[in-house]
């Protein structure tokens, strides 16, 4: 019992001191080879780390943490409208590319696609709910950011703008007659490739 | 210096004001300092739930969590180590989901209504309540937990009290097992 306690204190020690210098492959090491103690070690550790009480980081390191994707505060629409105004890419375009990352080939695919991109942009589709491939295509498709997307898709897509929710910019081959007359067509079975865009898009 | 749980409290209030009115660049630092307050404390718990890479990934999603309630929550700001500790329960799952390429759901970002009952820290609130628990501490230990927290080199109390290192590391051992006795049993009894 007193040796467990001499060895567990000087791993207690070693493992708050690979702590203070940002080693966690050492930490990961050191309470591993607490074996059936490793739990306990892991509450002491936090329990030292709590009575220290919390850290004072420096302006610097704070401005350099905020600037990083997980502290984006923007929505997806913002998001990616923004990014895809900023490169110059019209939907049509966008959702091509996207189809084919996902391996979506057929007309009736690529149509589900695109209508489940205009959800996402518009605000209608919660990003939460679709699948890491989605992400991360999407991501590729507007250049290097599969790491803002997946950072940002909890954040609340909010309360719609009217002006918003039907605008349709990007899609120059739609008009308002098109999409009404599509919408009042009898419903028909899916396609296989209309039910795995679906499922892709958590619908 | 101002009672840690009040200074958190500002900087969140802070935040959701800075948030509310679209200076994301001021909400976004203030988030980033309350993280980087409790960072590590945050490593600590991700490792009570995984291990290694699995535990660097909780940490993400622990992060990612801790930030959302930061800007989108209304409820007040409390304990951040009970906060974190519950958050992490959560954390854990998103990375089971994400490994089976599953979405998170809506119920389990927003629930952090029932507060966290199954950790000793989520007790530990200020400088009174530690000051509380050292109380269950023998003369030498107490000495040790103080100078552990003035950030005195263990070689220097180690030639303070004449003993070995290794004793010092066992002693500080037994006073922490101690004081989160005593923690748990002040939960208990509350």
């Amino acid at each position: 019992m007193d040796e467990r306690d001499i060895q567990l204190g000087n791993l207690l020690a070693e493992t708050l001191r690979a702590f203070d210098e940002g080693r966690s492959a050492d930490v990961d090491r050191l309470l591993d080879s607490a074996g059936d103690d490793r739990l306990e070690l892991v509450e002491m550790v936090e329990l030292s780390l709590t009575l220290h009480g919390p850290a004072s980081p420096s302006s610097e390191a704070i401005e350099a943490l905020a600037m990083t994707p997980a502290f984006d505060a923007r929505s997806w629409p913002e998001i990616l409208t923004e990014a895809r105004h900023a490169q110059g890419i019209k939907r049509p375009a966008l959702v091509t590319a996207l189809a084919e990352r996902l391996g979506i080939s057929s007309p009736a695919g690529e149509e589900r696609v695109r209508e489940r991109y205009h959800e996402i942009e518009t605000g209608q589709l919660d990003p939460r709910r679709i699948s890491t491939s989605v992400v991360d295509a999407l991501g590729d498709v507007l250049g290097g950011m599969r790491d803002l997307l997946a950072a940002t898709r909890l954040n609340p897509v909010g309360p719609l703008s009217p002006s918003v929710s039907f605008k349709r910019d990007g899609f120059d081959d739609l008009d308002g007659n098109v999409m009404m007359e599509a919408m009042m067509a009898s419903p028909s079975e899916p396609t296989a490739d209309e039910r795995r865009v679906d499922e892709l898009f958590g619908v | 210096m101002d009672d840690p749980s009040v200074y958190d409290a500002n900087l969140v209030r802070r935040a959701r004001v800075a948030h509310g009115t679209g200076d994301l660049r001021t909400a976004q630092n203030l988030a980033a300092e309350l993280w980087l307050r409790y960072e590590k404390q945050a490593r600590a718990i991700s490792r009570k739930r995984a291990r290694g890479n699995e535990a660097e990934e909780v940490l993400g999603h622990l992060q990612l969590r801790f930030i959302k309630w930061v800007y989108f929550r209304q409820d007040e700001p409390r304990n951040m180590i009970g906060l974190l500790n519950q958050m992490a329960l959560y954390a854990y799952g998103d990375v089971q989901r994400h490994e089976a390429s599953q979405p998170v759901t809506v119920e389990e970002i927003e629930d952090y209504r029932q507060p966290h009952t199954d950790s000793t820290m989520s007790t530990i609130l200020d400088r009174a309540e530690i000051d509380q628990l050292m109380s269950v501490l023998s003369d030498r230990e107490r000495l040790i937990i103080e100078r552990e927290l003035a950030d005195v080199p263990d070689s220097e109390v180690a030639a303070e009290l004449e003993i070995e290192p290794n004793n010092l590391h066992q002693i500080r051992w037994r006073a922490l097992k101690r004081m989160r006795e005593a923690a748990d049993q002040q939960e208990w009894g509350s």
